[in-house]
């Protein structure tokens, strides 16, 4: 299958007066056709930062990309997103791309209806008139599974509960029918029944078009329901990847066996502890060494903390960046 | 909304009862009013005739709400000076001020609200830094100050403009421009930190990333959401206008309310700057409720209350 | 402690230089001002700055109707500004923040009364409330001040109010009282430290806007007496000569301002001080970006 969109050594940075600290270092994914690619890792680890920077939403000052590519391939052409100009990119954004959030409350203009929300895409990318857009909107409301969706199409963001929103959200991210959707921790602020419910919204939605979804969440639960392929970020840089069922099964690296055992089961035996990662994620201002998780991992040796592993292969389609990959355990 | 609407009205009837009860107690908090209107030396039964015919010598109950009857009527009293209805005198004369006040909104209006948008849209630009310092002269400098240095540079050194009097729109500028420093200094200040409030919120971001062009993502996104604060201060302002028009109305000899009623003062006439007061308090209220109604037709979120 | 000290920025600074200049010129005035504020000269009078052309030589901001030397005068106008404003604010202030404390605390009818009163106050524009006193009382500084306490004491009971409710809610307030410490004891000490802070900006505010009110009633012939020097006063004289003499409506006036300006970086460095901003949970990016504001 050819990627629809392929990011190549991706390289961004914080610039802060003079300093500036590497937050994305050669990131490298591709995005295929009615595919889910979930990417996980702890908090501040980069995984929003390569959403935003594909979607070309980083805020300019603080954040500069240093360098890669980001090839969108739809039919009949194919560019590079970090040559296009503001204009060129607008049109990718919501029409070719397109993107939801954590926080529906907070992602959703509250003087607007969500009708209208849903209608601005569409008349911006379709130039649909008003009156076809809020038809259109309440369609795509009834698609995503809110009830009575002809008065739903006028109500404000806080007159929903928290799942309709979410589901909102998505029936705006999907209205102009994108090629790719990306979903950034879409189910964090949600209860875990509703949770549930977005997500199986959310598959629907990629069988029925097709689009291609990039999920990020540090949820390995939701990682387990929906991704087929899976990629471990920590402090802006790919750990492992490979297929979900295989690193979830088989987690090659430190950091993601680390991220699956301290997951709660409730297949745990009674009174046996939660074991956590120890230790904390080093600032950016003081990356380690070597293998970067090497201060917290415990099955270091001493080529860890000065020769940095790169990507190894554990079996075909399977890596990880760790010296203990290739060798007997 | 119906039920916001008459709650408003409500709030409005019991503030303006409550500035006629003011301005009432204002008055005899002095001890004899028949002070203000005889010399020292009067004779006690000319005192006494005096109190007599203006009820001073009833209970303090029955003349509140003798005051109030008198002044649900229209009548305020009678100025001593003029020798004619105080209200009278001050309704003639309210036109002028509300011009003044009016026009000096509309100016800060223009001036403030792009300043505003621009410096925070290009922050720490140079726009931004000729807004701060507008901002900071505006609110410090005496209102009476810049309209002399007004007076000083435009008429005095340049002969561009009248110094006084009400006729012409010409005589209107610098008493406008004088008074309208301070609301660009505060409506100027609190747009741009309402902008960049809403500029940094999640739903612009979101906004973006629906690939709207940048004009839709600030004006239609933006801008509509930082108006509801500015809205609410300019109703605040005008109260402020209506205030500063008092001196600035003296600077500049403009024949509006404020200049009667400083005027008044200092004859101690006290029913104009009663009737000014009672005018000027029902006058800012009635401002202060249609802003409250436009902020309801802004912010959905208030209209299920 | 020290980290309030750290966080003086320039505009705080520069706040804090202006307030004291002029604290040093109204306690100094006898020992640095030039000349006797009432000396008058009458040879001299109307006099250019030394500076200016034809100006009078040893005037350094030039002379008034009387002779008398305008930068003496300024020096000891300040003493009648800041007498004004301070008297003016702890009244006010005072009165304020009692009432405001008593609205939260009894809450029900007694603060629904006094919330309804901060509303018809807040109707009238101060300047005419002071008008309305003024025509009664007669004009003076006194007065002023006390029309200042009757009516600017909304400023602080909003503010305090509005805290009161916020604290009360607060955890700590209830361990209080289930460790039995009386209401009173509540109120005065762990509420009032509390709100003490943002009080004080509004305080510091309200310094600049007495001045500001204390010159124009002065400027309309309202406060002070003419012989005693004031600002306001100054401007009154600055008008009717406005026409031969700029230096008698600059000079007073740029005083006013720096003032007020003075007060007001106080007032605004106050207020960020007094306003904590969480970082938690937020990831690099937005603290980046929040750092930047």
């Amino acid at each position: 299958m050819t990627a629809l969109l392929d990011v190549r050594n991706l390289k961004v940075s914080f610039v802060h007066g003079k300093q500036s600290r590497p937050a994305l270092d050669d990131i490298s994914l591709s995005l295929e056709r009615g595919r889910t690619l979930g990417v996980v890792g702890e908090s501040g680890c980069g995984k929003s930062l390569t959403a935003l920077s594909i979607m070309q939403l980083l805020p300019s000052p603080p954040a500069r990309i240093d360098g890669g590519e980001i090839v969108l391939a739809l039919p009949g052409s194919s560019r590079d997103l970090l040559k296009l100009t503001g204009k060129q990119m607008r049109n990718v954004r919501g029409r070719d791309i397109a993107m939801i959030f954590q926080d529906p409350m907070t992602s959703l203009d509250p003087v607007y209806s969500i009708g209208e929300q849903i209608a601005e895409v569409l008349i911006a990318h379709e130039g649909l008139s008003r009156a076809d857009a809020l038809k259109r909107a309440v369609e795509l409301l009834r698609t995503v599974g809110i009830s009575s969706p002809e008065q739903r199409v006028r109500q404000y963001p806080h007159e929903l509960s928290g799942g309709m929103r979410q589901r909102a959200m998505i029936a705006i991210a999907l209205a102009c029918k994108p090629a790719i959707l990306i979903a950034d921790e879409p189910t964090t602020a949600l209860d875990v029944t509703i949770q549930a419910q977005v997500l199986a919204v959310m598959r629907s939605m990629q069988q029925s078009l097709g689009t291609a979804l990039l999920l990020i969440t540090h949820d390995m639960g939701v990682i387990a329901e929906m991704a087929d392929e899976v990629l471990v970020m920590y402090l802006g840089r790919i750990v492992e990847r490979g297929a979900a069922t295989e690193v979830l099964e088989q987690p090659a690296h430190p950091y993601t066996q680390g991220l699956i055992a301290s997951l709660p089961s409730l297949d745990m035996p009674l009174g046996e502890r939660l074991v956590p990662i120890q230790g904390t994620v080093p600032s950016l201002a003081a990356i380690p060494s070597g293998c970067r998780f090497h201060t917290r991992c415990p099955h270091v040796m001493d080529i860890c903390r000065t020769d940095d592993p790169g990507m190894r292969a554990v079996t075909s389609g399977h890596e990880a960046a760790c010296w203990l990959v290739g060798r007997s355990p | 909304m119906i039920s916001f609407l008459v709650r408003r009205l409500w709030q409005f009837l019991i503030v303006v009862i409550g500035v006629i009860t003011i301005v009432f107690s204002l008055q005899h908090l002095s001890g004899d009013p028949t002070n203000l209107l005889l010399p020292i030396d009067a004779p006690a039964d000319v005192r006494t005739e005096l109190r007599h015919q203006l009820g001073l010598d009833q209970p303090l109950v029955v003349q509140y709400f003798r005051f109030i009857g008198d002044v649900v009527q229209g009548d305020l009293g009678t100025s001593y000076r003029f020798r004619q209805p105080a209200l009278g005198l001050v309704l003639e004369r309210f036109p002028a001020t509300l011009l003044l006040a009016g026009a000096s909104l509309l100016l800060s209006l223009l001036v403030a609200l792009p300043l505003g948008i621009l410096a925070a849209v290009y922050r720490n630009s140079w726009i931004d830094t000729l807004a701060t310092g507008i901002s900071l002269i505006g609110q410090a400098a005496p209102v009476y100050w810049i309209g002399l240095l007004f007076i000083l540079l435009f008429s005095v050194q340049l002969h561009w403009l009248p110094t006084m009097g009400g006729g012409s729109f010409a005589a209107l500028i610098m008493p406008a421009t004088t008074l309208a420093f301070y609301s660009i200094a505060r409506i100027m200040r609190l747009t741009r930190s309402a902008m960049l409030d809403v500029l940094h919120q999640d739903y612009i971001r979101m906004a973006r990333a629906k690939g709207l062009s940048e004009p839709v993502v600030l004006i239609k996104h933006a801008l509509r959401n930082a108006a509801i604060p500015v809205v609410t201060i300019i109703g605040l302002q005008f109260g402020g206008l209506l205030g500063g028009a008092v001196i600035t109305e003296t600077v500049f000899a403009w024949p509006g309310v404020g200049r009667l009623a400083v005027n008044a003062v200092s004859q101690r006439d006290f029913p104009i700057v009663q009737a000014a007061t009672v005018v000027i308090a029902i006058a800012f209220s009635l401002i202060n409720l249609v802003v409250d109604l436009l902020y309801a037709v802004l912010n959905p979120r208030v209209q299920l209350e | 402690m020290r980290r309030f000290l750290a966080s003086i920025d320039t505009k705080a600074a520069v706040g804090f230089g202006l307030v004291a200049i002029v604290a040093l010129c109204a306690i100094l005035a006898p020992w640095i001002s030039p000349y006797d504020p009432n000396a008058q000269d009458l040879l001299n009078s109307v006099a250019p700055p030394a500076w200016a052309p034809h100006g009078a030589a040893g005037h350094l901001l030039g002379t008034d109707r009387l002779g008398q030397d305008v930068l003496s005068r300024i020096i000891y106008g300040s003493r009648v500004s800041l007498l004004a404003a301070f008297a003016a604010v702890i009244a006010s202030g005072a009165i304020g923040t009692f009432l405001g404390l008593v609205a939260g605390y009894f809450g029900g009818w007694v603060a629904a009364f006094i919330m309804r009163l901060v509303d018809i106050m807040l109707a009238i524009p101060f300047i005419l409330i002071a008008l309305v006193f003024m025509t009664v009382s007669g004009p003076s500084l006194t007065n002023l001040v006390i029309a200042f306490a009757l009516a600017r004491w909304v400023q602080f009971t909003r503010i305090a109010y509005g805290l009161v409710l916020e604290l009360r809610e607060r955890e700590f307030i209830s361990a209080c009282i289930t460790s039995g410490v009386s209401k009173f004891d509540i109120l005065f000490r762990h509420i009032l430290i509390n709100i003490a802070g943002p009080l004080l900006v509004v305080a510091t505010l309200e310094l600049g806007f007495v001045i500001l009110i204390e010159a124009g009633l002065s400027f309309l012939g309202l406060g002070t007496p003419p012989e005693i020097p004031s600002w306001g006063g100054m401007l009154q004289e600055g008008r009717a000569l406005i026409n031969v003499a700029w230096w008698l409506t600059t000079f007073p006036g740029l005083a006013i301002m720096l003032t007020v300006v003075g007060f007001n970086f106080i007032g605004d460095w106050m207020r960020d001080s007094f306003d904590p901003r969480i970082n938690i949970g937020r990831s690099l990016s937005d603290q980046v970006v929040a750092s930047e504001r």
